[in-house]
């Protein structure tokens, strides 16, 4: 069989089955580093919050406003060079996918009806969100629910850190300095 | 006497008569038992706008209080909207409650989704740092308040475990998102439901309260639990409940909270308007496959007494 009929069959294969050219990076691996990436993230929250007053489990408002502050301003600093990606880094595909698994067809129509409710672009609180790194998530804007199923779906965090989802975006929300850690833009279906 | 009686203005009897049966007088009554043993509390949701319907019902909790001395009150979620500053916690909660604080009463919230997780650090919402915990106030009653906001593995283990555990006859849960609801706006949090209604039925839960949509709903027991929507203790969507099969009680017309007595395998309830009036009452009986004992001799760390 001539070069050119060989490479016109193995094309039309390709296309015809879905088949694609190269094979995906191990999601495996990709996940690994993810979550290296967020326990590192946490260890940061930890170890600039140890260096602040402890906040009493009964504090006074003054407290928890003032710890808050200190928080998220020692969290700015020690990671001022931060850019988006930095922490869903090359997992950001497998989000994707696993998000689009969740959220698509009729199957994820109640799943995308959950992200809807408190999501800030649909409530009537403030002007709208501008997602950027160690931005502050604006206190007048409620949190969006996240879809049990798909939190068990996901990698799990740490403790200091939440899936969120602001419009079709998905963010990693430090909760309790109130910042935009990283996000992915225009994951939801 | 009769001669007494017989001199009473006719017309002044015929008044009193009229009067007693006004809407007015016959729905401001206290139709708990008040019993002398009884667990006593008060239910509200999404309260925190500080504005004046928040401090209406909070001075009616007050009035009522004065007749039924509820011990604590469970919260709902969205406790303080538009932001957690000193002077959100000051108008949105410390004041409308103060009379309440003063008399001792305490207050056990739960996280919603205008909430601010720094929330369960505030010594009077008694969260103990937890975003999700439980308390015995009286042995054999047991809350358990959870973040449905994020309903994540650690949390679902946390409650499976601790309702396997608990054994106490009442069971309670409370939490923002409602597993059932008629609300147009909001409506049934189904995703949550397929998680968290399982355990609910698998270990004896008995009532559970939820706010986020902005009225009171008494839903239809659903595989034998009784769940109420209570968000109407400051926000108010008026109009907002669908006809649905769901629906045994509804009222959105008027903010309210809610009171109510546990004396053995009893729940009381009364639902109680912005203006006083009664919305709803009425008694939960306990089912009796509940286990008798509460298997826990220690308090875990997340009990608060």
């Amino acid at each position: 069989m001539k070069t050119r009929t060989r490479l016109c069959v193995f094309l039309s294969l390709v296309f015809l089955t879905g088949t694609p050219l190269y094979a995906p990076a191990s999601d495996v691996d990709n996940v690994k580093e993810f979550r290296a990436r967020v326990e590192e993230y946490a260890m940061l929250h930890r170890s600039v919050e140890g260096k602040l007053p402890a906040l009493p489990q009964k504090a006074t408002p003054d407290q928890i406003a003032a710890h808050q502050q200190g928080l998220t301003e020692a969290i700015r600093t020690a990671r001022s060079k931060a850019k988006r990606g930095d922490v869903f880094s090359k997992a950001q595909d497998y989000f994707r996918r696993a998000i689009a698994a969740e959220l698509k067809g009729k199957a994820g129509l109640t799943a995308r009806q959950t992200i809807q409710e408190g999501n800030p672009t649909n409530e009537a609180s403030g002007g709208p969100m501008i997602l950027s790194v160690n931005a502050g998530y604006p206190p007048e804007a409620s949190l969006s629910a996240m879809p049990p199923p798909l939190l068990l779906r996901l990698p799990p965090l740490p403790d200091e850190l939440n899936y969120r989802f602001v419009g079709r975006h998905l963010i990693l929300h430090d909760k309790d300095a109130d910042i935009i850690v990283d996000f992915i833009l225009n994951v939801a279906p | 006497m009769r001669k007494q009686l017989d001199a009473m203005p006719r017309r002044f009897v015929v008044l009193l008569l009229f009067l007693a049966s006004l809407p007015c007088f016959a729905q401001k009554q206290l139709s708990l038992p008040n019993k002398p043993d009884s667990l006593r509390f008060a239910v509200m949701g999404d309260t925190g706008t500080g504005g004046k319907t928040q401090y209406d019902v909070a001075r009616q909790m007050a009035q009522w209080r004065t007749k039924f001395p509820f011990e604590f009150v469970l919260m709902l979620g969205d406790n303080l909207y538009g932001g957690g500053s000193p002077r959100d916690y000051e108008q949105k909660f410390e004041t409308p409650y103060k009379p309440l604080m003063d008399a001792g009463v305490k207050f056990y919230a739960s996280l919603g989704n205008h909430d601010d997780a720094n929330q369960r650090f505030y010594k009077n919402f008694n969260m103990n740092g937890e975003r999700y915990y439980t308390f015995r106030p009286k042995p054999g009653i047991r809350f358990f308040a959870l973040d449905s906001n994020y309903m994540d593995r650690a949390q679902l283990a946390w409650l499976q475990e601790e309702l396997r555990s608990s054994g106490s006859e009442w069971k309670i849960c409370y939490f923002h998102y409602p597993l059932y609801s008629s609300g147009d706006r909001h409506g049934s949090d189904e995703q949550l439901r397929a998680v968290l209604e399982p355990l609910f039925v698998e270990f004896g839960v008995s009532v559970v309260f939820s706010g986020h949509d902005h009225f009171y709903e008494r839903i239809k027991p659903q595989k034998g639990i009784y769940y109420f929507v209570s968000g109407a203790g400051g926000q108010l969507r008026r109009g907002n409940i669908r006809t649905t099969d769901l629906t045994a009680k509804g009222f959105d017309q008027d903010n309210h909270f809610m009171i109510l007595e546990i004396a053995g395998d009893e729940m009381y309830f009364q639902t109680i308007s912005r203006t006083g009036t009664i919305v709803d009452s009425g008694v939960i009986q306990r089912p009796k496959e509940n286990l008798k004992e509460d298997s826990k001799d220690v308090p875990n760390k997340a009990d608060l007494k």
